[in-house]
């Protein structure tokens, strides 16, 4: 026997009819390309009603602000909660950390791309769209995707990436640099970048209240409090001691955390100023 | 106001050219599998075809009150617009090829032949690998006849090549896919009878 154009005729009829899309995803996918963006530049203040729970261990507390400024660009800020999640036009979501905040033109947002600044911490689920790529920007540095998720911490002159799916890039004057799933990439200015893994996206514990730990160096340890907390630790007169860590530790209270650790080490820890983000090691250390 | 779930396309349509919102979902979810598969079989990228076919719908909203006023055949309306749409994707992205290419041979895919017995859905699955196979412009062409039902004439006008190349990729697209699914041809009497 052998097939002729019949048999091959009802055999392809099914090509690649076993590819089915999630109709209800991309159907919340569609609302939010709709999401009337020029909408939004009404010129007034409102409550930001998208505030949603989140499996973060963090407290999350409705106190984000929407707000429109004089230089015509939407600005979207945490000024007092933990956390703040708020949709964007294009149906991508930011949880901004407290004391950050977003801003991006509501007239060119989602038209040719979309492109907004970033000043403090934010975590992004951004929706997936080839046509116009989702843009971070610190002023001076973009981190450029086209749908992934990720962590971005910001100021003028610090633009640090840890990516939890997908890749993204980051582009500088100088060089663009491709960062994937579990990796950070950070550019300081005068600095060259820095490029490594995360297995552990201990940068996301701002958000996620969880910090792991693999014979890390209490040095990096502490860098980790600084970039998620705020919170600066320094040695009794000046003499770091070194030794590594190991653990997962899960909690909302960083402080406490930060206590534990410093106890696994045989250190004392205790708070210098009143503002609960300066603390001081001391004590021998367990090497 | 909401649309009813009986409503039929044509009325969802008429409904939609009224700014229902609510037709513009019922809509989407009676068409949203089968124009992605559309899609699909053009540009081959799944992230590509919910994104023209989302597109699409979007602009349907947006340009709703020039919609056809009378519009019996909803389903090939939707299907021709997202046909062309992602034509225009391939086209915009030079993805649209101008020379034949070579078709593979057959001979050398002695490890993909199937074993005695096949499920069903590993028989789809090589029939798509067969066609995907294909040199690309021939796979369009071959898709766009067979799947997409367009005559030689609309296929070559929708790849800016002649009704003679379009023939002509037809025959090598059979003969390939008559080498390459022959060996199924036991399993292939099973399944249909």
């Amino acid at each position: 026997m052998k097939l002729d154009q019949h048999d091959i005729d009802r055999l392809v009829t099914n090509y690649r009819e076993d590819y089915t899309p999630d109709v209800e995803r991309g159907l919340i996918q569609l609302h939010a390309r709709l999401t009337p963006v020029r909408q939004l530049s009404a010129p007034r203040k409102k409550r930001y009603p998208y505030l949603l729970g989140a499996a973060a261990a963090v407290l999350l507390i409705v106190a984000a602000v929407f707000l429109f400024s004089g230089d015509g660009r939407t600005y979207l800020s945490n000024d007092d909660a933990p956390i703040a999640m708020f949709l964007l036009p294009d149906g991508s979501q930011v949880s901004l950390q407290q004391g950050s905040r977003i801003s991006y033109d509501p007239d060119r947002f989602n038209e040719q791309d979309r492109a907004l600044n970033l000043e403090g911490q934010g975590y992004f689920e951004v929706t997936h769209d080839l046509a116009r790529p989702f843009l971070v920007s610190n002023g001076s540095s973009v981190v450029r995707v086209t749908g992934t998720a990720f962590n971005v911490r910001a100021d003028a002159d610090l633009l640090e990436v840890e990516v939890s799916e997908g890749s993204v890039l980051v582009k500088t004057d100088q060089e663009t640099l491709p960062v994937g799933a579990m990796e950070f990439a950070t550019v300081a200015t005068g600095q060259p970048m820095v490029h490594d893994r995360a297995p552990h996206l201990n940068h996301h514990a701002w958000r996620t209240g969880v910090l792991k730990f693999d014979h890390t160096p209490i040095s990096e340890v502490l860098t980790y409090f600084t970039d998620n907390w705020g919170i600066v630790c320094d040695w009794e007169h000046g003499q770091a001691c070194d030794y590594p860590v190991s653990g997962n530790f899960n909690s909302t209270d960083a402080t406490a955390v930060l206590h534990d650790i410093a106890k696994l080490g045989g250190l004392t820890l205790r708070s210098i100023g009143d503002d609960a983000k300066h603390f001081q090691l001391s004590g021998r250390c367990k090497q | 106001m909401s649309v009813s779930s009986s409503a039929t396309d044509t009325e969802l349509f008429t409904s939609l050219r009224g700014g229902e919102a609510s037709a513009l979902d019922e809509l989407f979810r009676r068409h949203y599998v089968p124009l992605c598969r559309t899609a699909i079989r053009l540009v081959r990228d799944p992230a590509a075809a919910e994104d023209i076919v989302q597109d699409f719908f979007a602009l349907l909203w947006t340009k709703r009150t020039n919609l056809p006023s009378d519009t019996p055949a909803v389903g090939p309306y939707l299907r021709t617009a997202v046909r062309n749409r992602s034509l225009n994707y391939l086209r915009d992205r030079k993805r649209i090829p101008v020379g034949d290419g070579e078709v593979p041979e057959t001979a050398a895919d002695r490890s993909q032949q199937p074993a005695a017995v096949l499920e069903n859905e590993e028989l789809q699955q090589r029939i798509n690998a067969a066609i995907d196979r294909l040199p690309e412009r021939c796979r369009l062409v071959f898709v766009m006849s067979k799947l997409e039902h367009m005559s030689h004439r609309e296929i070559a006008d929708g790849l800016d090549i002649s009704v003679k190349t379009v023939e002509n990729q037809m025959t090598r697209a059979y003969k390939f896919l008559r080498q390459y699914l022959s060996c199924f041809l036991f399993l292939i009497s099973l399944i249909h009878g």
